[in-house]
């Protein structure tokens, strides 16, 4: 397959010995994004789930010359809602089947809410400190990183549930921290994903660049604080009680509480 | 205000060099006022009813009416440090300094909102978080906007007169903290006891005295 972006290095290493400096070597997973291949135009928006773990280049090159985003934007939220609709399902089913239904309209809800709430901001400083994303890439970007995340809750959901079944009085600290490391290991993945798209686009466009790795760090840290506290106040998410309290409480009393 | 931010030289080279400088500034103000108002109704989100309303009006008022105070004597430092700039644009690049705020704050109101309404009230603890929260959030947005005064007094003057966005920072902050406070209430100090708003209220007393008199009180304490 021939390249679809010109290959220019951003940055060069030693000369060698004919005076010229050759171009610096690609990382083993560049030359396998290189080869990616992935057509988003073809029925099935749920294919986007699977390029986003065997296609991720082909994603980023549909990203950074924005090819069909509604699509890419559908797929993922579609993604998302189903992984985060079954992992809620899990969350709730350790206080019985009428939470299970509970938390999983819930989740959702957290995860796409502190996207939205936070995209804001992560659009303003990615373009404040120097990263060229439109609207649209940004949008797509949060979305990305929130798909990618929910693939793997979703992965992790029958772990999960096992534990979740064999869990006695006393436990639930057990549960909590065992969810709090699925989601941050998710949004890990998510992060790293977004991470190596701007690697990816910076080795061939270095003028452009589509996200700011210190903004994607900072960034992710207020997207968890602000889903925490989401969670806190849509919950209970795991305890046995009614749809909605509207508890006005921060999300650490919430998780204090529910390790006792 | 995307142009703005993503490419501020290439923008304040075209808006400097002549232009309209009238259309541009009214767009600064516009970008301004909508990002300062997503910021004061977030803030007022914590006591909520007419406080958010006064708090999303107030918000805008306050970059505003602070700019109009100080913007002659921004204008005659401008010029007394050398930068040779007619009015309309030095009211252009303190208009978008402050767009840039606004924008930021904008940026993180729908967060702030999220824990203003989280927040227990009334609540002191509350209260500090979210002040606490807020100065964070506002002192990342007055770096944003100070590097673009910086970069607009660059498109003027050629290089960054200090001296001159030294002082225009301090004279903002100056006036800025004594308007904060003649608006006073803005994260929820109401808490219903005095009502949302008072003028006279807000005219009584000055924010330097008042630190002084918080900074001597907790020195008795210690001593």
């Amino acid at each position: 397959m021939t390249d679809p972006i010109p290959y220019k290095p951003a940055a060069a290493s030693c000369p060698d010995e004919a005076g010229t400096i050759p171009p610096a070597p690609k990382p083993a997973w560049m030359q396998r994004w290189d080869q990616d291949e992935f057509e988003i135009n073809q029925p099935g928006l749920l294919r986007v789930g699977g390029a986003l773990l065997k296609a991720q280049g082909q994603v980023a090159r549909d990203l950074l010359h924005e090819k069909a985003p509604a699509r890419y934007a559908l797929g993922c939220l579609i993604v998302t809602l189903l992984a985060t609709l079954a992992y809620g399902a899990i969350i709730g089913s350790a206080a019985g089947p009428g939470q299970s239904l509970y938390a999983a309209l819930k989740l959702p809800l957290v995860v796409l809410g502190s996207g939205a709430i936070c995209l804001p901001s992560f659009y303003v400083f990615q373009c404040l400190l120097g990263a060229r994303p439109s609207l649209a890439q940004a949008a797509l970007g949060t979305l990305l990183l929130c798909a990618a995340a929910g693939l793997i809750v979703a992965a992790c959901a029958p772990v999960v549930w096992f534990f979740s079944i064999s869990i006695e009085a006393g436990t639930a600290a057990f549960l909590v921290l065992l969810h709090v490391g699925v989601v941050v290991a998710a949004i890990g993945f998510g992060i790293h994903l977004l991470a190596r798209m701007h690697r990816y686009v910076r080795l061939y466009r270095p003028h452009r660049r589509l996200f700011h790795g210190r903004v994607l760090a900072l960034w992710v840290v207020m997207y968890l604080l602000v889903a925490a506290q989401m969670a806190s106040f849509l919950g209970p998410l795991m305890d046995d009680g009614e749809f909605f309290r509207g508890e006005r409480r921060l999300f650490l009393s919430a998780f204090v509480r529910a390790l006792k | 205000m995307q142009a703005l931010l993503q490419f501020p030289r290439l923008c304040y080279a075209t808006a400097l060099s002549g232009g309209t400088p009238v259309r541009a500034s009214l767009r600064l103000m516009a970008a301004g006022v909508v990002g300062a108002a997503c910021w004061g109704a977030a803030m007022g989100i914590h006591v909520g009813g007419v406080h958010l309303l006064l708090t999303a009006l107030k918000m805008p008022l306050f970059f505003a009416a602070t700019l109009a105070l100080c913007f002659a004597l921004m204008h005659v430092l401008a010029l007394a440090g050398g930068v040779r700039a007619r009015p309309a644009q030095t009211l252009q690049v303190a208009l978008s300094g402050l767009s840039v705020t606004s924008t930021v704050l904008g940026a993180f109101s729908p967060v702030l909102a999220l824990f203003a309404a989280c927040a227990p009230i009334p609540s002191n603890a509350s209260y500090v978080n979210l002040y606490v929260f807020c100065t964070a959030c506002g002192a990342a947005a007055g770096l944003a906007g100070a590097r673009h005064l910086a970069m607009g007094l660059r498109a003027l003057h050629g290089s960054t007169p200090r001296a001159v966005l030294a002082g225009w920072l301090l004279i903002y902050q100056f006036t800025g903290a004594q308007m904060a406070w003649v608006l006073r209430p803005w994260i929820g100090s109401s808490y219903g006891v005095e009502g949302y708003y008072s003028l006279s209220r807000g005219l009584t007393g000055n924010f330097y005295v008042g630190v002084g008199r918080v900074l001597l009180r907790w020195m008795q304490q210690w001593t």
